[in-house]
């Protein structure tokens, strides 16, 4: 009778553990999503500019529509009214040596005071008044990435 | 019996103590997970803490560096030496005493006048209350009574102002006394005010508590809990750019003008507010959750929600771009769009296409469009070849023509006609709308058909009463009506049939063959079946627009607008169509089961859900794709509250019940033929790729509009906007000018006045602006001539040679001014010199900050510059 009583409570038990054990869930890999877009487009490159950080996508916008007719759309300082005949030459931001040389603090008194503002030619206005400091930063980081960083 | 019994029960004893110490370790992490495995905001917020900590301990050394290297510590040693010397002055004892006597006095004084104004304000009292009496019972007694208390009132307030004049020279002294110690400390204070701020910000750090931090939008029932971990989103000044500690983007825009308080985060940024266990979860990237965080550029399909005009709005250039597409595509002509109502149809009328165009052209053409021209916007409806002649056929066949092809290349043009129209086609600059072999077709937004093989595509007769007079055959087209004389357009249609041949155009149906019964029927059922009609008009499939639904029981002809239907599914509120309702057929298990990845595919793929579905591929590029779709999913019945919500100017009018601009007069029709509003937007109507007219009437000056409107002339020579067609090495030489339309020789319908005279009639009457002062100010210091001559150093100082040529001298990015004098008013350039931005928010010309003074010395300097009439002609 005993051992009768004690199978039933060992069967009891082991029946109650499944139950609980059984409604533990699997983290959730089954449903969740990623939220990126799906496999079938990722190798898209057009696709991925969407995927930038905003400072990224908002300075490279602010840099092709103010910056771009002197400083080129690949800032090599090649822009289509460089092909007017500039001098001296509109800044080339692809040089990393002279990149290297300019602090990010030196880069955002050149944008605001202008070039003429850093001790060189009037050429570049002085976009201080035009632009938040927030816009500023944007475009530095953007100006950075084409030295590759 | 014992043993066994003993057996059992340290066999239990030992399954117990296992289950006990598993227990407690099981409390154990249960206290621990609930207080910081499922909290990891705190580890973040304590994470944000140090990283701030260490930045404001940098800047405060930084500070303090700074302090002693700038000669401030030897400022502010200098000052405490001084103060310390008044002190001691101060303590002298003929000084302190005097001090400590006129203040006893001063403090008498004050108490006795704190007692006088009691005193006064009770008896202004009972005055008040005898008045009372005095005007309900006019009583003498009262009235007595009256003239007794004022006597009192005016003797008290006789004694206060003898103590406050007392008070007056007690005050002075009391200052004189105390030397310039007050002057001292403030200086000091001023002084050590930058580095006590910086230590009390670190201070503050140190003290901020780590909890939760919510957003409630009440009525919206969120309470959004992103700051928790995202800590420094609401800085102004970043601490770090690692995620999440960042600070939010161009936040002087974004929070500047949505106060996080009183709008969350999740209305923008979707997502679920309320998690904070994990960032799966508070990302709503979960099963259940259909509103998952919008990641990057597609942040911006929120600004839809609530702002009705996005076309200027700082902030959402992104999702106004994208917006474009709907224009470009057409889509708002099978689909019901909200704010795409009445825009006209997207292709052109096609009852007389059968004397327009190739019989083989067109088969070509169903087939696949982009064959003929790489930047068609038809779409591909997988026609096969059959169904291709039937729908062909059906077209052809209500001109009443047989199927016929014209083949031009076996003719030999005439050279003198072919010359002429060269000429007059580089006049007239249809480039500029046109592309044709490459080039052109830099006014983008007007989708005008690429030219290059329209040789091998229309015949001639057609194309000469097109020139002549669009309007005629596609009531609703852009194309303007150009008033050549019939000579010249017989040269343009000779030159572009020559010029724009296409050598491997198929020209199957030299002899014509005519049209089979059946196959006109087939080809009608395909296009009511395929909708045709929504983009094109085609005469008799007005009626066809009956709802599916009724069309089943029979229903073929009804009139009324409200039964029509538009073919495609309503996209009012697609952007929050619950998920279970979309149906993703064959591809449930292949793509993601959201909305989003939903409106991708079919964007992508439409017809691959299922098999029967209609809507044709339009093969977007990627980018595209992406951007349509989140231009969709802001199309929602979100449920903003009311306060939130910004109206377009068009709804404003509507709910004000003002009707919306339309052009009157004359100038109306001069508009129908010339069609200004291609290019030129004139208040809020029209294209932005020319300069805005709304206010032409107060900028440009009456008789340089009529020399320019006769022969229009180089202002802009550079885009400043760039081109994104390919066109680097030809663009330099672009030059953008208003095409010919010989506005002095046409003469407007029904009346004897020449256009130009129309035209500048309605700018000074009608396109002016408040803004633009018809005079400016003067400045009385100094004469005219030196003023021009102060303005002229400031130009050459403030380096606008580099945009603007005067002469031959200086850039290309903005206008030439050579000839300003004559162009602009004075008011115009003086309010322009201080915003630029004003009229026009996307103008490249930055803002200097220029006084009124400086204003006024340039513009009278740019008055200066005129060109005379030979001048003119030489340039």
């Amino acid at each position: 009778m005993q051992t009768r009583n004690n199978f039933i409570r060992i069967a009891l038990f082991a029946a109650m553990a499944g139950v609980f054990i059984s409604g533990c869930s699997k983290p959730q890999s089954k449903h969740a999503k990623s939220g990126k877009t799906d496999t079938a487009d990722s190798t898209a490159a057009e696709g991925k500019e969407q995927e930038l950080p905003f400072n990224l996508r908002e300075g490279k916008r602010l840099f092709n529509h103010y910056c771009a007719i002197c400083h080129g759309e690949s800032g090599d300082g090649a822009g289509q009214y460089y092909g007017y005949g500039l001098s001296p030459s509109p800044a080339n931001f692809t040089d990393k040596a002279f990149m290297k040389t300019l602090s990010d603090e030196r880069l955002f008194k050149a944008i605001s005071e202008g070039s003429a503002g850093v001790g060189k030619s009037n050429m570049c206005p002085p976009w201080g008044k035009t632009f938040d400091k927030d816009e500023i930063d944007c475009m530095i980081t953007y100006i950075r990435t084409f030295t590759g960083n | 019996m014992e043993n066994e019994n003993n057996k059992k029960a340290s066999l239990r004893g030992y399954i117990f103590a296992i289950l006990s110490v598993v227990l407690l370790g099981l409390s154990a992490w249960v206290i621990w997970d609930d207080e910081f495995g499922l909290r990891p905001w705190k580890k973040y917020q304590q994470e944000y803490k140090s990283l701030k900590r260490d930045k404001l301990e940098k800047e405060y050394q930084q500070a303090r560096l700074d302090f002693k290297t700038s000669g401030d510590a030897q400022k502010l040693a200098a000052l405490q030496a001084q103060l310390k010397l008044a002190q001691e002055n101060f303590r002298k004892k003929e000084v302190h005493d005097r001090y400590l006597q006129v203040s006893a006095t001063f403090g008498d004084l004050r108490t006795k006048l704190d007692e006088n104004q009691k005193t006064m304000q009770t008896l202004r009292g009972q005055y008040l209350e005898t008045e009372y009496y005095f005007t309900k019972n006019q009583k003498s007694a009262d009235k007595a009574k009256m003239d007794a208390l004022q006597k009192q009132i005016d003797a008290v307030d006789k004694a206060g102002k003898a103590m406050q004049e007392k008070m007056g020279p007690l005050q002075q002294e009391q200052l004189k006394l105390m030397g310039n110690i007050p002057a001292i400390q403030a200086s000091i204070e001023t002084l050590q005010k930058p580095l006590a701020e910086k230590k009390e910000r670190i201070a503050n750090n140190e003290s901020a508590p780590v909890e939760i931090r919510q957003r409630m939008i009440n009525d919206a029932n969120k309470a959004d809990r992103c700051e928790s971990c995202h800590a420094g989103i609401e800085d102004t000044r970043q601490v770090t750019a690692k995620h999440p500690y960042s600070k939010h983007p161009l936040s002087f825009v974004y929070l500047g003008n949505h106060d996080p308080s009183k709008f969350g985060c999740t209305f923008c940024h979707r997502g679920q507010g309320r998690a904070t266990t994990t960032i799966e979860k508070a990302h709503g990237n979960v099963h259940y959750w259909e509103e998952p965080l919008l990641k990057g550029g597609m942040t911006q399909t929120s600004c839809l929600n609530c702002h009705g005009d996005i076309k200027n709005l700082r902030g959402a250039e992104h999702i106004n771009q994208s917006t474009e597409l709907i224009r470009k595509y057409g889509c708002y002509s099978c689909h019901k769009i909200p704010g795409y109502e009445g825009m006209g149809d997207v292709g052109p009328e096609l009852t007389r296409v059968g004397t327009k165009v190739n019989y083989s052209w067109a088969l070509n053409w169903l087939m696949d469009p982009k064959k003929y021209s790489s930047n068609a916007r038809m779409p591909k409806f997988f026609f096969t070849q059959d169904q291709a002649e039937a729908v062909a056929d059906y077209l052809f066949s209500m001109s009443g023509t047989t199927r016929h092809d014209v083949d031009y290349m076996a003719e030999t043009p005439d050279e003198k006609l072919v010359e002429q129209g060269k000429v007059l086609w580089s006049q007239a600059r249809c480039n500029l709308c046109h592309i044709t072999n490459g080039r052109g077709g830099n006014h983008v937004k007007m989708y005008a058909p690429e030219l290059s093989k329209v040789g091998g595509k229309v015949n001639k007769t057609w194309l000469f009463n097109w020139i002549k007079n669009p309007n005629e055959y596609y009531p609703g087209t852009r194309m303007p009506q150009f008033t050549f004389t019939d000579q010249e357009i017989r040269g343009l249609v000779e030159y572009m049939v020559s010029e724009f041949s296409d050598d491997e155009a198929e020209m199957n149906y030299t002899t014509p063959q005519t049209i089979s019964a059946a196959s006109i029927k087939k080809g009608k059922d395909l296009i009511q079946q395929y909708g045709c009609y929504g983009c094109h008009k085609i005469e008799g499939m007005e009626q066809v627009q009956v709802a599916p639904s009724l069309r089943a029981q029979g229903v073929t002809f009804l009139k009324s607008d409200e039964m029509r239907e538009k073919i495609g599914t309503e996209l009012t509120s697609i952007g929050s169509k619950p998920v279970e309702m979309l149906d993703f057929g064959k591809m449930k298990k292949s793509i993601s089961n959201d909305r989003m990845s939903y409106l991708k595919q079919k964007l992508r793929d439409p017809r691959g859900f299922r098999l029967g579905l209609r809507m044709p591929n339009f093969r977007l590029s990627e980018k595209e794709v992406n951007e349509l779709a989140g231009v969709l999913y802001g199309f929602t019945d979100a449920n903003v509250p009311t306060r939130f919500l910004v109206p377009s100017k068009a709804e404003i009018d509507k709910m004000a019940n003002v009707p919306p601009y339309q052009f009157t007069g004359d100038f109306a029709k001069v508009i129908k033929t010339v069609k200004c509003t291609n290019c030129h937007t004139i208040k809020g109507i029209g294209a932005d790729y020319a300069p805005d007219l709304t206010y032409a009437g107060s900028k440009l000056q009456e008789k340089w509009v009529r020399a320019f409107l006769a022969n229009p002339d180089v202002i802009r020579p550079l885009l400043q906007q760039m081109p994104n067609l390919g066109l680097k090495s030809a663009a330099v030489k672009t030059k953008i000018t208003m095409p010919r339309f010989n506005l002095n020789k046409q003469i407007v319908q029904d009346t004897n006045k020449s256009d130009v005279d129309v035209v500048v009639n309605y700018l000074q009457q009608e396109l002016l602006s408040p803004d633009i002062p018809k005079n400016i100010p003067g400045i009385s210091d100094i004469n005219l001539e030196q003023q021009v001559a102060a303005g002229k150093a400031l130009y050459d100082q403030k380096g606008c040679m580099v945009c603007h040529q005067i002469g031959a001298d200086g850039g290309a990015v903005g206008p030439n001014l050579s000839n300003v004098g004559n162009r602009l008013t004075p008011g115009f350039i003086f309010v322009h010199l201080e915003n630029p931005r004003k009229f026009k928010p996307d103008i490249v010309e930055p803002t200097y900050g220029f006084t009124e003074r400086q204003r006024i010395l340039l513009t009278n300097y740019l008055m200066t510059l005129k060109l005379t009439n030979s001048d003119a002609n030489k340039k």
